[in-house]
Parts: structure tokens; C-alpha cells; sequence
């Protein structure tokens, strides 16, 4: 547990992103992933990296907690790197290893891919770092009501999305906890074999599972105690307020969504 | 031997941007084999201070040297035997406990830490009793107890590691007045007929008077006073900052001792003791 989570997680600030109303942060979201979608070569690549990078300057917030939220991802990416690599045939080619060839098309491809992934993780890291939970969940149930009339339980949906990003860093934080508790008597995976670490870690599972249980039954009963009932009208303590910032927000994506598209 | 801060901080990196220090340049000196009281407003650092006592939190700057082991900032190794040489009794114990049953819980710190399974029954056995838990208790899990049952499970479960330290995150919130002063009497024994060093956070200046050897308060991450108890009673800006209360027989004293003439006081009394001079002086 020495590198801890960072994805999901809020981090306290007051720049510009974090005043920015939640829903027109999650329409940039949705404006970004779009972009990213789009983005196939090394151009385009450096482009959408730009851009990202004047986001994360805005948040105030120092890159290293956005390496840190790449970190525990990093296997994958490298995986579908080399995955990239090894199987596409394009281009000139470059190397050969062995039995494998590598080709500039599979090169390009492959640390396209990378690349994309890593944008998509440090934008939803900047939305993650800079909204608190219940914010993302009471945008994202703004962008659902209207399918409310269609039949679809949209209050339930945002209050069960709510109650999970809001439980996301608690579990974490449980497993932490519960990781000092056995470290402080003695429990260690140091100078164990990969079995015995592998072992012990599912071990670890079954406190924190239970503990989060008995959480939501405690949640629970604290709202029932406060009179919570579903659908019923219920004020909010945090408004949410569209301001001309948030236009200018939605609006600069459409920057890089141009530009990716002319470059293409 | 002996436990010695030096130049230790400490600060909180993961929820906000801008964190104070929680822990400022820490030097501190204590000997061993001692009853020692950490007292400090909520927030001035004692429970970070004392989970850098056996490595759960590591400090980012200084070096800490407890019994015979160095604790560097990380990346450096943890000492070996350093969490079964000094036992933590968290400030949450529902936080410190999480097998099925108490009495595997007991169990879990003896057998972690190389003992033969009749050698750690024993040892858990021992802490049971010592602590007051019966069997219908240790058969319960955890969730079962009463707030004041988890505590004493969570103080048994570290006994039973046999640790030559251990350290009290405010062992006596949730316990009744009684076994406030029993815990005390208890852990003031542990100290001088094993000869243990215990550490204990508390509030209420009361309680600990008696048994502390040693005070420190600490204030805002840094350490404001060390020393006898009873030095402490004319800092009265360092007493209000804690939140601390003089102990009412040790007020009734010094607001006696002209009036009856009584001499001065190298430590708090019980009321008992007190009770005693009165009577003596007005005979
Ligand atoms: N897990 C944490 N994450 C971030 N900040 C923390 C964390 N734990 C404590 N702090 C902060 O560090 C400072 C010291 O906290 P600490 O828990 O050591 O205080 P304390 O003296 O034990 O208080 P109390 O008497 O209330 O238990 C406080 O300002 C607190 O807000
Ligand atoms: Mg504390």
C-alpha cells in the first residue's frame, strides 16, 4: 500500500476546474472521449496530449498525482503496447527479434494506443480530482432526467451511482485500514513466496467485503433515520450553476476535436 | 535504550494539495520502563506520533530510534520484531480488529509472530483474563460487543504479542469510570512489575496523574512540554490550549496550602491522600 490509490479520489483546491458546474465538466468528459476516439497517429496523438496538459495545468493540481493514478495501470497499457506491437504487419519494417517483426505501423500503433489510454485516464483523473462524488452523480442525473419519462427510475440509478462513487475511496480506505491493523500485529508479505502474497492479499478481502456491508447497512439506517424516501422533493445543498465559464469550458473541446479531425 | 525523535515531520499527502505539517520537527528524548502521557488538543498530532512508534506511518524527514532499533524514512527497511516489540492499541478499536471471533483475534498477533500454537493460546489466554473478557466474549465476533467490550478485546489482542511497548491511542473513551481505573492500575503494573514501557493518549489529566512518570503535550504537530505532571500546573496557557482540567484534589490543595500552611507537592494526590493531609493538619 505504499503507492496509494489515486484514482477516484477528490482532491480539495480552488482553481478554476474545481468551480467549474459539475455537469458541463462531465459534457466535457464526454466531448473528450469523443476527441480521443479520433485520435490514430502521432499528430493527432500530440495534439489530444496538449491539450490534456493545459487541462491539468488548470487544476492546479502537480502531475505527479496524475503518474500516480497511472501507476497501478501501467501493465495494462504496456500490454496493449506490446500486444500493438508484435501483431500489426503495416509499415516499413524496423526490427526483427526472433521469430517477431517489428513494423513502423505496429510501432505507431501501439504507443497510439498507449497514449490514448493514458489520456483517458488523466482526464477522468481531472474530473475525479477536482468533483466531489456527489457532484458527478447529481450532474449525471440531471443528463438522465429527461429519459424519466420514458419509465426508466433515474432517481434511483443517480442515488445508487452517488452512493457507490461516494463508497469507492471509503472501501479503500477500510482496506487500509484494515492492512495497518494486521501490519501492526505482525502480518507482512515481505519475504513471502508469490503464493503465500497472493494468499494473503484474498485474505485481506474478506474483513474489508464485510466491513463495507455493515457500512451500507449503517448508511442505511442513518438516511431512513432522516426521513429519506425515494422521488420524494428534496432541495439541494449545493445548486448547481451554470455560468458563462462553463460554456467557454464545453466549448474549448471543440479545439481538439477540430484540429484531431483536420490532422486525421 | 530508550525512545529519541529526531527532526522527525510528518504530513498527510493524499487528500489535499496544501497540508500542514501534522508532525513539525519532532525531537524528543524518553527513557524506557516508564509510565508515559501524551496530552494535546484534538488535531495537534498524538495518534500520528504514536503510529510512527512501529512503522505504520512513516516519517518524511528525521530518524527515530526506539529500544535498540532505527526507523528511517522510508525507503528503508522496517527493523525486524518492530511491530511484535511494541503493540498499538488503536484509537478506533473497532478499526484494530477483524477476524471472526475475539479469540481468534487474540490468537492472530501470537501466531504471526512465531509462536507454537499451545504457547500462543497461552499467551492469549493470559490477555483475556488480564483484561476481564470471558469465554461467552471471546466466542462473539467483534460486532457483537458492546463499544467498551471492543476495547478491551483490542487492548488484549496487542497484550497478547507480549510487546515490550506498548502504546494507548486514548485506551479509556467507551469504558465506564471504573474500568478506567482499572485499565490504568493495570497498565501501571504491566510497567513496573514487567518492566514495560506503556504510552497512553488521553484527555482527561485525571485519570493518569497518578501512574504518569512522564508528560508531553504536544501542540500543533510540535512538542510543546515535557515532564513531571505536577510541573505542569503553572502552564496554564499550555493547560487551557490542550484542553486539559487541573485535577480537582490537586486545586483543592494549592488552594488550601496557604491557609493550612501544607508543604508542596511533587505530584498530584489522590483524593485519598489529600483527605489525609487535611486531616492531619486541622488535628
Ligand atoms: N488520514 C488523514 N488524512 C489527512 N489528514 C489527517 C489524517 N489523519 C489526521 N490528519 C490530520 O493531521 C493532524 C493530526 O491528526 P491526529 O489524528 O494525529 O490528531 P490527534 O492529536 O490524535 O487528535 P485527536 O485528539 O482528535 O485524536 C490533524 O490536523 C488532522 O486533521
Ligand atoms: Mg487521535
Amino acid at each position: 500500500m505504499k503507492h496509494k490509490l489515486m484514482l477516484g479520489r477528490y482532491i480539495e483546491g480552488q482553481s478554476l476546474l474545481h468551480r467549474l458546474d459539475p455537469r458541463s465538466k462531465l459534457a466535457g468528459m464526454l466531448c473528450f472521449i469523443a476527441a480521443v476516439f479520433l485520435i490514430n497517429s502521432y499528430v493527432t496523438l500530440f495534439i489530444g496530449l496538449v491539450f490534456t496538459l493545459i487541462i491539468i495545468v488548470l487544476t492546479k493540481i502537480p502531475l505527479s498525482y496524475y503518474i500516480r493514478a497511472i501507476k497501478p495501470l501501467i501493465f495494462l497499457i504496456a500490454f496493449i503496447t506490446l500486444f500493438h506491437i508484435f501483431f500489426h504487419t503495416e509499415g516499413a519494417r524496423m526490427l526483427k527479434v526472433g521469430v517477431f517483426s517489428i513494423y513502423s505501423g505496429g510501432l505507431e500503433k501501439g504507443l497510439v494506443a498507449a497514449g490514448r489510454m493514458t489520456l483517458f485516464i488523466a482526464f477522468a483523473s481531472v474530473l475525479s480530482f477536482t468533483t466531489q462524488p456527489d457532484r458527478i452523480a447529481n450532474a449525471l442525473g440531471s443528463f438522465l432526467r429527461p429519459l424519466k419519462r420514458l419509465g426508466v427510475p433515474v432517481e434511483r440509478l443517480t442515488l445508487m451511482l452517488s452512493l457507490s462513487l461516494r463508497f469507492i475511496p471509503t472501501i479503500f480506505e477500510e482496506a487500509e485500514r484494515i492492512w495497518k491493523a494486521q501490519v501492526s500485529r505482525g502480518f507482512s508479505l515481505a519475504d513471502q513466496p508469490l503464493k503465500e502474497k497472493a494468499k494473503r492479499t484474498i485474505a485481506l478481502l474478506v474483513p474489508v467485503t464485510s466491513s463495507a456491508f455493515r457500512r451500507a447497512e449503517s448508511l442505511a439506517d442513518a438516511m431512513e433515520a432522516r426521513s429519506y424516501r425515494l422521488g420524494a422533493s428534496r432541495s439541494q445543498y449545493r445548486q448547481m450553476l451554470w455560468k458563462r465559464s462553463d460554456t467557454l469550458f464545453v466549448l474549448s473541446f471543440t479545439l481538439p476535436i477540430c484540429l484531431i479531425t483536420l490532422f486525421n | 535504550m530508550g525512545i529519541t525523535f529526531e527532526q522527525v515531520s510528518y504530513r498527510y499527502k493524499e487528500r489535499a494539495l496544501k497540508q500542514h505539517l501534522a508532525l513539525d520537527h519532532i525531537d524528543l528524548s524518553l527513557k524506557t520502563n516508564q509510565f508515559i502521557t501524551i496530552v494535546g488538543a484534538p488535531g495537534s498530532g498524538k495518534s500520528t506520533l504514536l503510529q510512527h512508534l512501529n512503522g505504520l506511518l512513516r516519517a518524511d524527514h528525521g530518524t527515530i530510534h526506539v529500544l535498540d532499533m532505527v526507523i528511517s524514512p522510508s525507503p528503508a527497511k522496517l527493523p525486524k520484531g518492530l511491530n511484535q516489540r511494541i503493540g498499538l492499541v488503536f484509537q478506533y478499536p473497532e478499526q484494530q480488529l477483524f477476524k471472526e471471533t475475539i479469540w481468534e483475534d487474540l490468537l492472530y498477533g501470537p501466531l504471526n509472530f512465531d509462536m507454537s500454537k499451545t504457547e500462543a493460546e497461552l499467551a492469549a489466554k493470559t490477555a483475556a483474563e488480564f483484561m476481564g473478557l470471558d469465554d461467552l466474549i471471546l466466542a462473539k465476533c467483534p460486532y457483537q460487543l458492546s463499544s467498551g467490550q471492543i476495547r478491551k478485546a483490542a487492548i488484549a489482542a496487542v497484550l497478547a504479542a507480549g510487546p515490550e511497548i506498548i502504546v494507548l491511542d486514548e485506551p479509556t473513551a467507551s469504558l465506564d469510570a471504573s474500568s478506567r481505573l482499572e485499565l490504568m492500575t493495570l497498565l501501571h503494573r504491566q510497567c513496573q512489575e514487567q518492566g514495560r514501557t506503556v504510552i497512553v493518549v488521553t484527555h482527561a489529566l485525571e485519570e493518569v496523574a497518578p501512574f504518569t512518570d512522564q508528560i508531553i503535550v504536544m501542540d500543533e504537530g510540535t512538542i510543546a512540554f515535557v515532564g513531571k505532571p505536577h510541573e505542569l500546573v503553572n502552564r496554564t496557557d499550555l493547560i487551557d490550549k490542550a484542553g486539559l482540567q487541573i485535577p480537582a484534589a490537586y486545586e483543592l490543595y494549592a488552594a488550601l496550602q496557604k491557609p493550612l500552611r501544607l508543604s508542596k507537592l511533587d505530584h498530584y494526590p489522590s483524593a485519598a491522600e489529600l483527605a489525609a493531609v487535611i486531616k492531619a493538619a486541622i488535628s
